[in-house]
Formats: C-alpha cells, structure tokens, sequence
C-alpha cells in the first residue's frame, strides 16, 4: 500500500493507482474530462490538476495520469489548482461555448468568460457526410473517442490530424470509416456530446427503437427495459448487440467498473415448483390501423392513448414535454376520439366495452391542459360510462371546466391539410357536421388480451372467452379463481379493467394464493380419480381428457430398479373429481373415491336389501 | 584506409592508431576543405574537385586532400585549410585554386587577400586561431571538427578515437562509468540540463533486461545547427559516447533519432556505423569484452515537438510524436515500455573526452552548476555568425562582441535571445551575465539547445515575442488543453497589439495566460513556451505600453503603428519610390521632394527600402 497525503488526510492507494484514484477513496472529488475509467489516462485536458506540495517535484501535475506515490503532498483545491483549472474552463469554453459540461464546469469552478477569441475555423466533416451531423463544435480534443476505439474496441476508425490549434479528431484521409463497426463507444465516452459514428461510419448505423418509449426514441443494446423495471438493472439485448453480431467490440466488459458483464454467460431456463399460480398477464390495445379513416400509421401526429402517456410522461421520449411527433411543436389544438374497436358489433372491433377509456381520455385532457395552457381539446365520444366512486364527478368536472369540448358522436373522416389533421365528425346532439383542425388526434383503442394469452392459458388449463380475456371459476363466488386448483387470476388478463379493479383483484387472488401455501398440509377435494396400477395398461387416453392437467405417467420399478411399466399417476392436489378420466378409461382402471364401483354396488345393496 | 581487419582488443586499436599517425606525418601537404552543409551549399564540393584535377595536373599527388566537418564559421564558407602551417583562407571561389596551388603549396607563399582581416585592427590572420571569431572559443565538443575526415574512422582513430571506449571496456566496471560521468559534472545539452550520470544511474538501477539508448539528433529550434554539425562532422565521436552509455546503463541497442532534414548527417553516420562494424567497434564482443552494442538510425518527420523525449520515443515506435504525461520518465520506462536513456547529441560527444580525460579535468572547466563548454548558435545582427562553443560562464558580452564582433552596422545592441523559441529576451543591462544553466533560468530565459540570436535597436520586442509565438502556435502538438489553447490566444493578442488594437489589461492577461501555460502544460513545450512573452514583458514591458497606449512602435517595425514620410530636404525626386509605390501614394515631380498621401499608404514600406538617400522617415 502506497500513503500519500491529500488535502491533509492520510490517503491510501495501490500499485499503480493515480492521485485521482487515491482522491476518490477518500471521496475528494476532482473534476475530469479527458479521462475514463476503463481507458489509459493521458492528462490531456489538465481540468484535473493538482498541486504537489512535497513529496515530489513541487507543482502542478494532472491527478489522473499522475501515479500515487508513497509520501507524496498533495493539495486539489488550492489557490494555484483553482487557477489553473479555472483558465482551463475558460480556454475550452472559448473553443466550445456550447459545450454544457464545460458551462457547469465554469460556474462551478468560478471560471468567468474570458474576453478571449475563440478559433475560427472547427473541424470539417468527413468527406460525403452531411453538414450538421454531429456537434463538432463541442469537440474540446479530449482524445477519448479516439483513444477507446484505439485501446478498448480495436479498429481505430478515428485518429487526430493536425497540430496544435489544428488538431482535429477525423478519420484517415477524412473518407467514411469501413473499419468502424458502429459500436458508438466514441459516443458514448465522449464529455461533451461531441461525436456521432453515424458522422463517419460507411455502412449505416441501424438505431434501435425504444419498446418501452413505444418507438418515439432510440436505445442501445445494454439498456434499462423501463424507469422502474424489477430489479433496476440493465439488460442486453443480443440480437442488436454489436459483440454478438460481428464478435468485435466487447467494450462493456472492459469498462464496467463493477466487472458486472461476462459476455460468455448464456440464457438458462430455470425450473420451480410452486404450489400456486396468479396469472396477470395483462392486456394490449387494438390496432387502430384498422380503420382507414383514422390515418393511424399514416399520419405521425395520430396516436394511440398508451402513445399519448409516453409523450406526456416524464420518464418519455421527450422528458415530459408534448410535442407533435411530425414537427415537434407543441399541439395546439387535440382530439380525442373514444371507442376505437370498442361496443362494436359488427367489423375488426370488439362487441364489449373497454371500460378504462371514458376516465383516461379525461384524464389526459387535463394532462394535456397542464402542458399546452391555451390550447384547445376535444372528445368524441359515444356514452360517457363514468361508474365508480367519484368518476362521474371527474368527467363532469373536465366537460364543466372547459377542460375539453366534449362531443358525442363519432368521426367519419381524419386527413391532412396545411400541417393540421382535419377531423371530421358528427355532433349528435346539436345535430350537425364539425370539422376541426387539430395538431393531434389520440385514439382511445378497445383493451385486447395480450398476445399469446391464450397459448398460456393452454399450457395452465384454464379457460378463456371468446375474446381470450381468462375465465373465472365462478364470477360471483370465485371471481378470482380459475377452474384449476391453484391457479389465480389478476388484472386486464380477465377482462378490461382499470387500476383499481386490478388492484382490488390481485390483492384476493394473492391471499388465495397465501391461503394454500399456508398451510402444512393442502386440502383437496376428497372425491378425486384413483388409478389401479393392476390393471392399468399405460395407454393414456386419460391424461388427454384431463382438463386439470391432474394426470401424469408414472415408472413401476423393480426391485433392481429397472423400470417395468409406465402407467398412469394422478396428481391428488389438482385433481376435481370430475370423472371424466373414470368413463374414457377402457380398462376401467380409474375410479373415482367415494363413487367407486364396489361403493356404489353396496349403496345399492344396502337399499335393496 | 588500410585493410579493414577488426581491432579485438586495446592494443590493436594503439597499433592503428600508431600506423595512422605516422603516415599522417609523413605528408608535408595538406588540403583540407570545409565539407560541412554551410560550406557545400557555398560551393566546397566543386572546389575539392577542383583541386583534386588542378594538383594531379601538377603532379602534386603526395599532397593530401581532406574533407572535413563544419568549422563553425559558415557565414565565411567555403573555408579552406593548408597544412602543415594550417593557413586559414576563408570564402575560397574556383578561381583561387590556382593560386593556391601555385603560391601557397608549391612556394609556402601566404595569399593576404583569402586571410580574414580583423576589422578592429585591421590585421590579417594567418591561422584560424588568430581569427577573434575562434579566439575565444574553447574547442572540447568541437574537438575534431573541421579537423578530420568524418567518413574515415582512421582520421578519427588517428585522432586518439575510440580510447576512451577501450580504456572503459578494458578497466571499468558499469558503475564507475556512471561515477565518472556524474563527477565530471556534464549537464544534458538538450535543453532540460539534467545531470547525465545521475540519469544514467537512474536508468541502470531499473529491473529488466532489455534497455535502450537514444541519441536524440532531432535539433528543431529554428536557427541551431551544432547537433547537425556534430553528426556530420565527428559521427564516431557520437557512436563513441553512445556505446560508453551503452555499456554503462546495460543497454545493447541504441537509436540515433536523425532529424529528416538532415541528409548529410544521416549519409555519414552510415558511413562511420559500417566501418565502425567492419572494425569490430560496434557489434558483438567488443575490444574481446563480451559487450554487444548496434545503433539503429532513425528518421524524424520535421516535428519540433518530436525533440521532446517522450513525443520522440513515440515517433521511433511508429505513432503520431506527441509527448505524454511524465512519470514514468524514459529512464524508467521508454521506448516499447523498457528503461531508455535519451541524450542529445552534444551530450553524448561529451563522453568520450570526459573519460578518456577524466571527469575532474572536465570539471575544472565551467561554473559552479554548469560543467564544461557549450556550443551556440551566434545569429541575428552581429558581424560574425556561426556555431562557437565557449566553456561554460562566458558572459554574453564576450559572446556577442567579442566572438560575435559586435552589431552590425554600428548599430546598437537591444537584446540577446537565447534558447530556441521558447527561450527567453536578455537586456542590454544583463550582458555581462555568465551563461550557464542555472543563470539563464535565472533571468527567464534558457540553455534551450543553445541559440543565441542578437537583435539590434531595429528591432520590435512586441514583434519578436509575437513571432516566436507564432512558431511555437504551429508547433504545439494541441494534445493539452493549456498549451494549444492558451499559446494560441496569446498569440492573438500580440496580433491584436502589433495591429494596434492592444487593449488595456491585455498585458495583465497575457502575464496570466503565460503563467498558467507554463505550470499546467504537459510537457516542456507548453512548460517555455510563454517566455518569449514573459520575458520580453519583463525587460520591455515600456514596448508593449508604448503599443497599447501611444500606439507606437519605436523600432519602426509595426507597419499598422508607424507613418512613413518623405524628408522634403533630402528627397532628390529620383521618382524610384513614387514608381514601386504599390497604390500610387506617393506623388511629386521630377528632382523635386516627393509626399506620401497617408490616407492611400498600406505601410508596406517599399519606399523605405528602395529610396537610396535616406529620405524616407518612419515614425
Ligand atoms: C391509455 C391508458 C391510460 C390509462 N390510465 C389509467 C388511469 O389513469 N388509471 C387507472 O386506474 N387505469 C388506467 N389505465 C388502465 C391500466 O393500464 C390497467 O388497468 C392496468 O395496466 C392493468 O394492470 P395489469 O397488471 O392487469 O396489466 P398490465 O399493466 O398490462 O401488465 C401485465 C404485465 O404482464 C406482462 N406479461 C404478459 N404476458 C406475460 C407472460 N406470458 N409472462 C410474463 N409476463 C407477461 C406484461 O408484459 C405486463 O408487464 C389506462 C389504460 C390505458 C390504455
Ligand atoms: C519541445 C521540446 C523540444 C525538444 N527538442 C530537442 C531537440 O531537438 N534535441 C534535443 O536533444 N533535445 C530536445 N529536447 C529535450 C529532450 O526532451 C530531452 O530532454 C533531451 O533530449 C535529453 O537529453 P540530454 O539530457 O542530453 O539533454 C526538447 C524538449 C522539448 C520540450
Ligand atoms: S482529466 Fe486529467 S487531464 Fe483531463
């Protein structure tokens, strides 16, 4: 262990660790630009000076190249740091007076704009690159895009030109790279924002869509599936993960300082038994391109309602700000239209009502007045169905308030026109025709169960509606359970509902759940299937008619443990005792307890004795 | 050259050397002819055939004809030199040859016309000791230049060559080479002045087996030419001192880092590398001593900040030659990360003598901190110009008019820039101050590789710290923030000041700006570059006000600041102006006083130049 002092405390550092490492174990934070963890220093930038006071050459040194030596005095806030490191600020910021890091830099290190002349000329793009990709001018020359794709991912696409004042980061002979592989670590290191490879690369750098931001922005291939995913680490996605596809890059593993990503790992399938099951798989909305009329796919500014949250959402695409997806200006003026595939009895729609959209369509109303103060916002609906406690109250208060202009009828016709969306639609009850002109139309889809519902509930043995919603037991007295012994349901996956209901739903279908594992022992119907392993030939047309999935083969050993015969099992915990294994067994090997032949027979006995 | 069979042991290369010596002496006549680039350039090459063809013609073929290294005094090139009464004739043309020949070798008749003439007491010298220009100069590092042949290692032989090798490989142990070389005192000659031995130690202390040396022949400062005329002049003596250090830190390879411009010194360097092979003085075993030593030359691009250790090792390893952040030094890991002792040329040809002569004669010579000679570069306004090596804590009066010979024109000294472009302005008030390393720093100036450029009362100090500046903005290789910035606006500001739009407070921000480039650059480029500035500011801080405030340049230098007028009293209406004036602002008749139009005068000062009368005035 190499001692050093820092800012007059007792610091520690290993074989080969800097000053800035020994700072940061003693929380002393330096400020950076030109370094990164994972990538060999250079001391370029010099934001990162500190004074030497004894111990070595007295001076100032840059903390992150310079090594932790064994006595060494060292001073990262004194008179001549903050100097130093405050006319560095100016400097760059005179280069790059755009650069945000370098503004909070400034104002935090009191580094006031220096009357100075910043260089004239910036770096020129790349032959055959359009003008205005990237931000060259935030370039502050740190070094560190060319030196992680140098020293971490291998290909050096970049390099600098030039000296001095006319250094500049370019490719060889500034063509478009063939070697880059559009990792984007050069982005990704970059202080400033500086850099893009899409600038430079010669093939085309597929960006990938963000699912949960539904497609309004992009991500990368190591990403947090939402903001309050379970748990809150990121994942990676393989299939547009550069290291799976080309088996370059790898820089992850490298600069994870946690040593977190072992790229060698492969998916497992991990196998659990469970004594119960709460299906709550939720629901989808209907695809409203459908319905020509909409424009929905064709006109960008025409959304779904689960679009319009992310666009209003602070965790979104656009940190919270409503913008129209074609300009990105604020909408002024926005439609709503309500029952989109919903109480439809004929065409692609759905027969039931969705239940949600009334209370969110008013919901997003005032959202919408919260974020666009004068503009203006319309509903079309067919019935207002607000019933639950204080929902009435709510969509009265959005029409009352002017919040939205609600309309009862419905649209005919949406179409562009001088930058608006014309929407077309009746107006039941003045009687006539209105034509607005809006900036955004949000459709309010029908709720669908989610793909593959129905597969799932294959697999479960539970059953399902016509629609694919899952079927309850019993919907007055066992409304959460299914048919199947241990198997819950919670949520959207049983028909549409709202938060509330779902809440209310799952918190029962959990203590029902909690109220089997419990226990020690399980309670079970007393009358279930027994098989007779004498006479039982292994055929297993059983096991097919089971609807509880209860039945199962099982090995009949011999004393040397060899297996003799496969018959068939019956799972005592699923089992209903509903017969219907007893009437298709040929052999008559399966019996029912409590209704077994010999039982009946006496019972008869018994009467006619 | 005699047959080359390889000298195995001490007593072999003491058996050459005694062949050589008595043959020399045999000759009655020598030529020998200056064949540095100086003297080339001025015509030597076709002088030597020129003798060649004239002295066969006359059958004289027992008079030796040599060509040698610089001599240092190129401005009088091509120089000539007639032995055995060494009858020194400067600026030689083709059509002296026959006289020489005629007069001075077959009659032992001395031309007065081709001897320097002191213009101080109008005495013509017949050897180059005599000259004022040599006079005071002490010749250790010079020591066989100008004197021997560089492309025959016999020359150099002869001339107690490869002794000092024999003598280390024969008797010393690797640490009492590096005591030697750390008594004598010699401080490196590229710039930085650490102390040679005590680095060599540092290198030999490290773990591993694989060192290097570097010779570091890159010599960027604009206006120095000793390394080049070193490596022309006395290869061997370089390869001399370099197996030394070899042999000392553990090293078996070393690289000469040859500056690209420098095709000669890279052509007899070849030269003395084969034959120092051929002669079993390079290679394996050598002197029968079990020590292994090759030298690799390498060509530099034309980088000044290649010059810089770090930024070289770098460009011998193939990349771009920028300098990295130190430590680790060379010394501890260099090139391809192995401990690597990096000299300068005049380092290394130090090394010899020093062991062959023993580090306290070495250190008797010199000042308290600065150990043995130096050599400069003596350029700018003084009479004689050239490469002259004076021992360590000659004032600068004695260099500049002494050696120098004064200004020229009879004009008046101002300044003396010493140190390349980042070395630092000494005032007339400071020219008794003995040069070493220690003083010059003192000042905020530097030893840099050794220039010394004399400026005279025509110059603008504004204007030489801006154009150094300049230099120093072009070759700053903007890796750190503080140089490639922070150079670069200041260089903007002296531009806005010699344009005469200085601002108050701009001396104030160029006193910070210079301040912080110097402590917060990453290596020494960076860490000079504003002495220029600062240095100027400090001895003719009243130059810039005089800019700024009065919007003045007294030297007359600044065209924005300065008003060219016609002295109606001394103008004869020769019309020479009015005609080569650009914009047609001069007007006047025929033999009548001519004016300038101020509102139509660029400034480009063409008038000035041309008018043969003096007439022409700026203010
Ligand atoms: C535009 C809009 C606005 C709304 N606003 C409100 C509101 O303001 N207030 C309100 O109360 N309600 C609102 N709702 C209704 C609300 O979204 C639902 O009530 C709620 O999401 C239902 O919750 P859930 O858990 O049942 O289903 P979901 O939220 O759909 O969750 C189901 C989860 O199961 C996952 N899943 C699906 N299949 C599988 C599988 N095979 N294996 C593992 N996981 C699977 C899904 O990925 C999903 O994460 C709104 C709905 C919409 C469309
Ligand atoms: C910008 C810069 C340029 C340099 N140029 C040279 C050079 O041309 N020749 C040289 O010998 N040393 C040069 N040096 C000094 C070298 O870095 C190094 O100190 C020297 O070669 C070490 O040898 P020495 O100990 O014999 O002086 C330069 C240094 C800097 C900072
Ligand atoms: S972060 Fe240390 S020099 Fe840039």
């Amino acid at each position: 262990m190499i001692k050093l002092h820092i800012d007059g405390q007792e610091a520690e550092a290993e074989e080969g660790q800097t000053i800035l490492d020994a700072a940061k174990g003693l929380g002393i934070e330096i400020p950076t630009l030109c370094h990164h963890r994972a990538i060999p220093p250079v001391g370029a930038c010099r934001v990162c000076v500190v004074e030497i006071r004894d111990g070595g050459r007295p001076g100032l040194v840059p903390a992150c190249a310079y090594p932790a030596q064994e006595g060494l005095v060292v001073e990262t806030a004194s008179e001549a740091v903050r100097e130093s490191r405050s006319m560095t600020i100016q400097l760059l910021l005179a280069r790059c007076p755009e650069a945000e890091v370098l503004r909070k830099l400034a104002e935090q290190w009191d580094a006031p704009p220096l009357t100075l002349d910043a260089p004239l000329d910036h770096v020129e793009p790349p032959k055959g690159v359009p003008e205005g990709a990237g931000d060259r001018d935030k370039c502050i020359l740190c070094g560190l895009c060319v030196r992680v794709c140098q020293d971490i991912i291998g290909p050096a696409a970049t390099a600098f030109a030039g000296r001095g004042i006319e250094r500049k980061v370019t490719t060889p002979y500034k063509l478009l790279s063939d070697v880059c592989i559009g990792c984007g670590a050069c982005a990704l290191v970059c202080p400033t924002g500086a850099i893009d490879p899409a600038e430079f690369c010669s093939h085309s750098i597929e960006k990938i869509p963000n699912e949960f931001n539904l497609g309004f922005d992009t991500r990368t291939p190591i990403h947090l599936p939402f903001p309050q995913a379970v748990p809150n680490k990121p994942i990676l996605d393989r299939e547009n993960c550069i290291h799976f596809r080309t088996g370059g890059c790898g820089a992850c593993e490298t600069i994870c300082p946690a040593g977190a990503i072992d790229l060698e790992m492969e998916d497992e399938i991990v196998e659990e038994e469970v004594g119960a099951i709460i299906v709550a798989t939720g629901y989808e909305l209907l695809d409203p391109s459908v319905y020509e009329e909409y424009g929905y796919g064709r006109y960008p500014d025409v959304v779904t309602s689960l679009e319009f949250e992310r666009l209003v959402s602070a965790s979104g695409p656009t940190n919270g700000e409503l913008t129209r997806p074609s300009n990105g200006e604020p909408p002024k003026s926005i439609v709503f239209l309500q029952c989109i595939g919903s109480r439809e009895e004929t065409g692609p729609g759905k027969p039931y009502c969705s239940k949600i959209c009334c209370m969110y369509t008013a919901k997003h109303a005032i959202l919408y007045k919260h974020k666009v103060h004068d503009g203006q916002a319309f509903v079309f609906f067919m019935d207002v169905r607000a019933g639950g406690k204080n929902y009435e109250e709510f969509v009265r208060r959005v029409s009352k308030e002017k919040v939205a202009t609600y309309l009862r009828g419905r649209v005919s016709k949406i179409f562009p026109h001088d930058g608006k969306l014309v929407v077309q639609g009746a107006d039941t009850l003045s009687g006539g025709q209105v034509e607005i002109a809006a900036d955004m139309v949000v459709l309010a889809a029908a709720v669908v169960p989610s793909k593959g519902a129905t597969e799932l509930a294959q697999k479960l043995r539970i059953s399902y509606d016509q629609h694919g919603f899952l079927s309850e037991a019993h919907p007055k007295l066992r409304p959460v359970e299914t048919n199947t012994a241990g198997i819950f349901l919670a949520g959207a996956c049983h028909s549409a509902k709202d938060i509330p209901d779902s809440v209310a739903q799952a918190s029962a279908a959990a203590s029902k759940a909690l109220g089997l594992v419990v226990h020690d022992r399980l309670t079970r119907e007393p009358t279930i299937g027994i098989v007779n392993e004498l006479t039982c030939n292994g055929c297993f047309e059983c096991e097919n008619v089971c609807a509880y999935g209860a039945i199962s083969p099982k090995d009949i050993k011999d004393r040397s443990g060899a297996t003799v015969a496969v018959l068939a099992n019956i799972n005592e915990g699923l089992c209903q005792g509903c017969g219907a294994c007893m009437v298709t067994c040929r052999s008559k090997s399966i019996e029912v307890q409590g209704y077994t032949d010999n039982q009946l027979f006496s019972e008869i006995n018994a009467i006619t004795r | 050259m005699t047959e080359a069979t390889r000298l195995q042991t001490p007593d072999d290369l003491a058996a050459l050397r005694a062949r050589v010596v008595e043959r020399r002496s045999a000759k009655k006549v020598c030529v020998s002819i200056c064949a540095g680039t100086g003297c080339r350039a001025q015509g030597s090459m076709e002088l030597l055939a020129e003798f060649g063809r004239q002295l066969e013609s006359a059958g004289l073929d027992d008079v030796e004809l040599r060509a040698t290294g610089c001599h240092g005094f190129c401005e009088r090139g091509p120089l000539v030199v007639i032995h055995p009464r060494k009858i020194f004739y400067h600026s030689v043309q083709m059509k002296h040859v026959a006289d020489i020949i005629d007069k001075t070798i077959q009659h032992d008749e001395v031309l007065p016309a081709l001897l320097f003439r002191d213009p101080k007491t109008k005495q013509r010298c017949e050897v180059e000791g005599e000259v004022p220009f040599y006079a005071k100069q002490q010749r250790i590092v010079f020591r066989h230049n100008g004197i021997i042949d560089p492309t025959d290692i016999e020359d150099y032989v002869g001339a107690d060559g490869y002794v000092a090798l024999a003598k280390v490989l024969a008797g010393m142990t690797p640490e009492q080479v590096c005591d030697e070389v750390e008594a004598s005192g010699l401080r490196g000659r590229g710039g930085g002045g650490f102390p040679t031995g005590k680095k060599w130690q540092i290198c030999r202390n490290q773990p591993g087996e694989t060192k290097y040396v570097i010779c570091n022949g890159d010599e960027g400062d604009p206006g120095a030419f000793m390394d080049r005329s070193i490596m022309e002049g006395d290869p061997h003596a370089v390869l001399e001192g370099m197996t030394i250090g070899a042999y000392a830190i553990g090293a078996s390879k070393g690289y000469l880092y040859v500056r690209g411009e420098y095709p000669l010194a890279v052509a007899n360097l070849n030269v003395a590398i084969e034959q120092a092979k051929t002669r079993g003085l390079l290679g394996d075993d050598i002197f029968g001593s079990g020590f292994n030593f090759t030298v690799e030359i390498v060509r530099g691009a034309g980088a000044f900040v290649c010059g810089e250790e770090t930024g070289l090792i770098a460009s011998i390893e193939g990349d771009i030659g920028t300098p990295r952040q130190r430590p680790p030094y060379p010394a501890e890991s260099g090139l391809w990360g192995k401990p690597t002792n990096i000299n300068n040329v005049e380092t290394w040809t130090n090394v010899p003598v020093i062991l062959e002569r023993g580090a306290s004669w070495f250190a008797s010579i010199g000042t308290e901190g600065s150990k043995g000679t130096k050599v400069f570069s003596l350029v700018g306004k003084v009479n004689n110009t050239g490469l002259v090596e004076v021992p360590m804590g000659a004032t600068l009066r004695e260099i500049v008019f002494d050696i120098g010979g004064g200004i020229q024109k009879k004009r008046k000294f101002k300044a003396v820039q010493t140190g390349g472009p980042s070395g630092g302005c000494i005032p007339e008030s400071l020219l008794d101050l003995p040069v070493d390393f220690d003083k010059l720093r003192e000042v905020g100036a530097m030893m840099g590789s050794g220039g010394l450029i004399v400026m005279d009362e025509r110059t603008c100090m504004v204007d030489v710290a801006k154009y150094f500046l300049g230099f120093l903005v072009g070759e700053s290789c903007g890796r750190c923030a503080p140089c490639r910035e922070g150079v670069f606006q200041m260089h903007r500001i002296l531009s806005r000041i010699v344009e005469g739009e200085g601002r108050e407070g701009d001396l104030e921000t160029l006193e910070k700006l210079g301040n912080y480039v110097k402590a917060s650059s990453l290596c020494q480029l960076g860490g000079t570059a504003p002495n220029p500035v600062l240095s100027t500011l400090r001895y003719f801080r009243h130059e810039y006000e005089a800019h700024i405030k009065e919007k003045k340049c007294r030297a007359g230098i600044c065209k924005e600041l300065v008003q060219f007028r016609i002295d109606p009293e001394t103008c004869t209406g020769c019309t020479l102006c009015r005609r080569d004036c650009p914009t047609e602002a001069i007007t006047g008749a025929k033999k009548e006083p001519h004016r300038i139009d101020a509102a139509q005068c660029i400034k480009c000062g063409v008038c000035y130049d041309v008018c043969n009368f003096g007439a022409v005035e700026v203010e």
